[in-house]
């Protein structure tokens, strides 16, 4: 069980230390699909095949093939460095759970869209409104993990907007001294 | 001197827990089809340790939904979660991770057993 | 006959001159998602870039309805840079030539 709690003005994660083994191995396969990457030949220029690759590592410049494979070429290992690198801080946070900083509260957004963008890709959504294939039983449960993933962030998002309510209304009070 | 247990009758601690389910994110509660939420004061074995359960079966085992089911519960125990908490902002806080937890059940992502799908 | 041999460098150099000729700027778009939810777009355009809230959710109404909008323009560099942070938030950003 993964929350999110405002706790003495931080934002708390909080995890059951059983249920934590989920989110770890959901963290462990998107670094693996990310380190595929990198070991194909010859890929850094071209937008991945798989399309969960392709969403997560978009086409750079728009209306100029050769101009966004050049940028793909410089930058492509830089972003899934970032991607990998947040991957691992959520799986540390979850084993060790607590407070969370600003660089961690921004590593959990960015990995929960992270995993919701390969799951999405796994079930079929492709415009807004899809909710996803459900014909087997595992693409029930990834689309369940998708939907759920997409209510945790939407929870992370309001604890750290009630965060910065709070911060913002001490520092007023403080202000007005 | 102890600062001594937070005390909340039936009625407050209920009306506490609908402004939490009502603060739940959209997304998380736009997907519970036929689920009621109960508040009762002690589990059955009358301990303090558990917070919330949810009785029924996660959506992922589920084929088709609506065979006339009964609607799925989810039950916040009050006593234990007043033991919890040392004041009301943490009361609050402890209510909505419990209803956070108890509904992650209901989407079958608490399930231990482990999907060893490759799906990424 | 002399011939002149173009090396490297005065290839650069024309072409940034003609780079800084035609002078049109970047710009930064952001596509529209079905996964990304829009206070998580919202929550990136003020946070990101630092747009106020009022003009961060103008943005991202305008991603969610018309399917674009740019966030930023500038030199093609910086626009890049900027394409790749929506990348590490895993929007759908791409760097592109400002329209004449």
């Amino acid at each position: 069980m993964i929350a999110f709690a405002l706790e003495d003005d931080a934002v708390v994660l909080r995890a059951d230390p059983r249920d934590a083994d989920l989110f770890r191995h959901l963290s462990r396969e998107l670094q693996r699909l990310l380190e595929s990457r990198t070991q194909e030949p010859g890929a850094r220029r071209a937008t991945p095949r798989d399309p969960a690759l392709a969403r997560l590592l978009p086409d750079p410049v728009h209306g100029d093939v050769e101009a966004s494979m050049e940028l793909r070429e410089m930058t492509e290992r830089a972003l899934i460095s970032k991607k990998v690198a947040n991957a691992r801080l959520v799986e540390q946070a979850v084993a060790m759970p607590g407070p969370l900083d600003e660089d961690a509260r921004r590593a959990w957004l960015q990995h929960l869209t992270d995993l919701r963008l390969v799951l999405a890709a796994r079930i079929g959504i492709e415009r807004d409104g899809d909710t996803g294939r459900g014909d087997t039983e595992d693409e029930r449960w990834l689309r369940s993990a998708y939907h759920w993933l997409g209510a945790l962030q939407e929870d992370l998002l309001q604890t750290i907007e009630r965060l910065e309510e709070r911060t913002a209304e001490s520092a007023h009070e403080s202000g007005d001294a | 001197m102890s600062r001594g247990r937070l005390e909340l009758d039936a009625e407050a601690f209920e009306r506490l827990v609908v402004e939490e389910l009502d603060a739940l994110p959209d997304e998380m509660v736009d997907g519970l089809e036929n689920v009621v939420f109960v508040v009762e004061d002690r589990p059955e074995d009358g301990s303090l340790d558990l917070l919330g359960l949810y009785e029924g079966v996660a959506i992922t085992e589920r084929g088709q939904y609506g065979f006339g089911e009964l609607p799925d519960r989810i039950v916040l125990y009050r006593e234990p979660l007043l033991a919890a908490s040392g004041d009301l902002e943490s009361l609050r806080e402890e209510i909505h991770v419990t209803l956070v937890h108890e509904i992650a059940h209901y989407y079958g992502i608490d399930d231990a057993q482990l999907h060893r799908l490759g799906w990424a | 006959m002399a011939t002149i041999t173009e090396g490297p460098r005065t290839e650069e150099l024309a072409d940034s001159d003609a780079r800084s000729a035609l002078d049109r700027p970047w710009m930064t778009i952001v596509w529209n998602d079905p996964v990304n939810l829009m206070s998580y777009v919202t929550h990136v355009f003020r946070t990101y870039f630092g747009y106020p809230k009022p003009e961060a959710e103008r943005l991202m109404l305008k991603v969610h309805n018309e399917g674009r909008a740019v966030v930023a323009t500038g030199p093609r560099e910086e626009m890049e840079r900027h394409t790749e942070a929506m990348h590490e938030y895993g929007l759908w950003a791409t760097a592109a030539r400002s329209e004449p």
